[in-house]
């Protein structure tokens, strides 16, 4: 094949894929709701395939040829009237533009023997309508509604002689495009005004144009530092400089956000592939899932968009098959059958912002615990140290991806490590939270472009680095060590032995840029400091810088090969006054400074994320047993099992509760009415996390996982194993305090006992 | 088999490059500091908007920095070579080429001096004799060197 053919094969390729997109759309919608728009949607269909057919016949690819052909004629039943878009038919189709994609990604090895399986199977169904006598078959629900409307109208005439023919058609006449057809010269001359009003252009123009808009940039930062500088002035005078840099400082703008657009592609041209695996995942796994996709407008750059699509697809196939329960898993623990997943775009200062949500069963951090110190990725003591949400997190480790199915997002060939490596490198973040037993939640917050981006230049001594605001969260300027203007009162104080930044009540780990550089420094509070809370997936943190120069849109530029292992450095930029900028990495840093573990003295740090929760925030879950809620902190509990998946039995006066092949003591909430005296309990049983020797509490119900904000107020007497009190929704919620000491010595029986 | 080097001058030492390896010659500008990276990287240099390594040859070979002057050069490496590398080099020879039989291979590369990490052979010049020097061999052992240290800040920055 010659460059020329090559070049009309991707071309038509690429259409082909836009109307297999747009195809499957509508076909599920269809199959969703007959009754919703389903003759312009069979239309729009119809002329896909018809389009599909045409290209294809031009260019000799007899395969893709046939097989639109034969999709064509049995929509074309659907058309007419002679059939309503019953689920066989609409499946059928399915399958057929899944066997088109798949000759579109190989084209040059497409064969008509490929397409003969499925091709008679369109024959076979085609001829069954066609039959004569044959009665269109309606689906239940428009059977109903047509049964409303008018009876009568449900009996249709027998074929006429022409439908045969279009059966034979489809097996024999490959080679007559349309033509003969009054419909098919209708649906292929129908003209999409918008279609016309767009011109193809390769995406390599777009990058040099991009790469030009960005020099652009630069030329132009450069420009409005000399005009601003008072030799300019003396040699032109301000009058005559200032409007000239003035428009092409507009100018320059309005080339890189008109480039920019260019690129950019609406979501939905990813998004509009999920709901069709989703579907088809969970037929092949016996489940049940609903997906809601919102922000599909969302527009990205297509270069992000490229990498992020394999990325996205993980994740939506292992929420599938392993956060998802199976319909009867999720009857039995009070779920509704049918799961959910939702697919969102937001965008969110500057940036996109996608989540994956489900309500599956989510991770369980005890068993991620386990397999990491299986696998070696975390000792004991380093694991000790880690909130539940850093656990969670290790799913996304290097070597921890080939586990069998300890999460809901394992098991799949390529690593989660990899899923967010790819992330990473398009300059996006990637966290995760999830209840065990309520579901995971994934976000994914992505650059709109990775040419050029917003950042704050910075300083210590003369070197100058650049550091992205994507990963900005406040700027504050101290004083000697405390905020000097602003109500945040921020203020660097000392934990264990470590820096801290104290500021609204949260704790801050403190990292000194000169010293992970290794630019010298001193530990001075003394003078004036820029503390700058910067964001990474470890947490947030602050860095504490000398100088902060100016806020700059910069073009990255790639380092060297050999530079990247460094770490601290995701890029380099040049400044307006030509001077080359490292891009510090928030995350290199973050790691470099290793945020959680004190080696020296061979303690854990409370990890700082906890304080904050504590103090601030109380994670957990809300239980009630009778007629009293409580809150048990996140951390505390591992699992949460139905009562009716284990048995309940009594051993020397202790009641224990089996499940998993393991014994759980019972500790009572209401020693008065215990739950655990019950042979077969209608409630929960949660797992508790901590304790040396298997426990559990009982509950009636778990009616959320949520996140309160305000302060614990203490109870006067202090009873032992409530913390406090809070208030949620109008109600008032005990704080379980369940140590781990006291809940391996059993303390919470004995002392709710007193 | 003959081939064409570039002779130049480290410390007051003779040394030759596969000119093949060498994709352009400049002037040296003065670098921007890369901190954590090792004492041989002198910094980045902004060769009409690509950044370049400088890797300053004086301190990998003899552990003393060059001092830039009007007869410094950046020796810039084909990127088959070594990623977006400049050699910064005291002073420039003309190119010659040797005949293989004029050249005393080396077969010593295990070696842990930098000199003999790519240390290609040796080879007479005029009254002297120059150190060819292995091109090849730069990404790999700049990789491998940066990687270490990286490790090493790492370890050093635990709190």
């Amino acid at each position: 094949m010659n460059q020329e053919s090559q070049e009309f094969w991707e071309e038509f390729a690429s259409e082909a894929r836009e109307h297999l997109a747009s195809a499957g759309s509508d076909l599920l919608a269809l199959e969703k709701d007959p009754a919703d728009g389903a003759k312009a949607r069979i239309d729009r269909v119809f002329r896909g395939m018809h389009s599909i057919k045409g290209g294809a016949a031009f260019l000799g690819l007899v395969a893709v040829e046939k097989l639109s052909h034969s999709l064509e004629s049995l929509l074309d039943l659907v058309r007419k009237g002679k059939c309503e878009p019953r689920p066989d038919l609409i499946d059928l189709s399915l399958r057929g533009t899944d066997k088109l994609q798949a000759l579109l990604d190989d084209l040059a090895h497409s064969d008509p023997e490929q397409i003969q399986e499925i091709a008679l199977e369109i024959t076979n169904l085609v001829a069954e309508i066609s039959k004569p006598g044959a009665k269109p078959t309606p689906t239940p629900k428009q059977s109903k509604a047509k049964s409303e409307k008018s009876p009568e109208k449900s009996t249709e005439k027998p074929q006429e002689k022409s439908e045969p023919e279009a059966t034979s058609a489809l097996v024999e006449d490959t080679h007559a495009p349309s033509m003969e057809n009054p419909h098919d010269s209708q649906a292929g001359s129908s003209v999409d005004p918008a279609r016309n009003s767009t011109v193809r252009i390769g995406v390599e123009l777009l990058d040099r144009l991009m790469n030009l808009a960005g020099e652009l940039v630069l030329v132009r930062n450069q420009a409005l530092q000399l005009a601003g500088s008072n030799k300019s002035r003396n040699l032109l005078g301000e009058n005559e400089l200032r409007p000239v840099v003035s428009k092409l400082n507009a100018l320059t703008s309005e080339i890189q956000q008109t480039v920019l657009q260019t690129r950019l592609q609406p979501l939905g041209n990813i998004f509009s592939r999920f709901p069709r695996m989703v579907r088809n995942l969970a037929r092949d796994l016996d489940k049940e899932i609903s997906l809601e996709i919102e922000g599909s407008e969302v527009e990205m750059d297509k270069a992000i968009l490229d990498l992020l699509t394999d990325p996205l697809t993980h994740l939506v196939r292992n929420a599938c098959d392993h956060g998802i329960e199976s319909p009867r898993e999720r009857t039995k623990i009070g779920k509704p059958s049918m799961g959910r997943m939702i697919l969102r775009a937001v965008p969110e200062g500057g940036m996109i912002r996608i989540e994956l949500r489900d309500d599956g069963r989510g991770i369980d951090p005890a068993k991620v615990r386990d397999k990491a110190l299986k696998t070696g990725i975390k000792t004991a003591a380093e694991l000790d140290a880690m909130t539940v949400q850093e656990i969670q997190s290790l799913v996304f480790a290097p070597g921890f991806s080939t586990a069998a199915t300890v999460t809901d997002l394992s098991g799949r060939g390529v690593g989660l490590d990899v899923v967010r490596s790819n992330v990473e490198l398009i300059g996006g973040i990637l966290t995760l939270s999830s209840q065990p037993g309520f579901g995971t939640q994934l976000s994914l917050r992505l650059p709109l472009t990775v040419a050029i981006l917003p950042s704050m230049l910075v300083g210590i001594g003369e070197q100058q680095f650049a550091l992205l605001q994507r990963d900005i969260v406040e700027l504050i300027c101290l004083e000697n060590g405390a905020a000097s203007t602003g109500g945040s009162g921020a203020c660097l104080s000392q934990a264990h032995d470590r820096e801290v930044l104290l500021l609204r009540g949260a704790v801050l780990p403190v990292l000194r840029l000169a010293s992970v550089l290794g630019l010298g420094g001193t530990d001075s509070h003394k003078g004036r400091l820029f503390a700058v809370v910067v964001r990474s997936a470890r947490g947030p943190f602050c860095l504490l810088l000398e100088r902060i120069a100016s806020p700059a849109e910069i073009v990255v530029k790639r380092l060297p090969r050999v530079l990247r292992y460094l770490g601290a450095y995701s890029g380099a930029t040049i400044t307006g006054d030509g001077q080359t900028a490292l891009i510090l990495d928030a995350e290199g840093l973050a790691r470099m400074g290793d945020l959680r573990i004190t080696r020296d003295s061979g303690k854990p740090l409370s990890s700082i994320s906890q304080i904050i929760e504590k103090d601030s925030i109380n994670e957990g879950l809300i239980l009630r047993r009778l007629d009293e809620y409580y809150l048990l902190p996140m951390e505390h509990a591992q699992k949460l099992v139905p009562f009716a998946s284990g048995k309940m039995e009594s051993i020397d006066h202790k009641r224990y509760f089996f499940c998993n092949e393991q014994r759980h003591e019972m500790l009572e909430l209401i020693p008065a009415n215990p739950i655990a005296s019950q042979d077969q309990p209608k409630g929960l049983a949660i797992l508790l996390r901590h304790a040396s020797t298997p426990m559990a509490i009982g509950v009636d119900e778990c009616l959320d996982c949520a996140k309160i904000k305000g302060e614990i107020q203490p109870l006067g007497d202090y009873s032992g194993k409530i913390r406090g009190t809070l208030n949620w929704q109008g109600k008032i919620l005990r704080v379980l305090d369940i140590l781990g000491t006291d809940a391996e010595k059993g303390v919470l029986a004995t002392r709710s006992g007193k | 088999m003959s081939l064409t080097f570039l002779g130049f001058d480290v410390a007051g030492k003779g040394y030759g490059i596969n000119l093949a390896a060498v994709r352009e010659v400049t002037l040296p500008m003065p670098p921007v500091t890369v901190p954590l990276a090792p004492k041989f990287v002198r910094g980045l240099v902004n060769l009409r908007g690509e950044l370049v390594v400088l890797v300053d040859m004086g301190f990998w070979l003899w552990g003393k920095p060059s001092e830039i002057t009007q007869h410094s050069r950046i020796l810039l490496l084909n990127p088959s070579c070594s990623d977006a590398t400049g050699l910064l080099v005291d002073g420039l020879r003309e190119a010659r080429t040797f005949h293989s039989s004029d050249m005393l291979v080396s077969d010593n590369n295990e070696d842990s001096t930098p000199l003999a990490r790519i240390l290609q052979g040796l080879c007479k010049w005029d009254d002297g004799v120059i150190t060819l020097v292995d091109a090849g061999k730069f990404g790999q052992i700049l990789e491998k060197a940066i990687d270490a240290k990286s490790d090493d800040s790492t370890e050093s920055k635990t709190l």
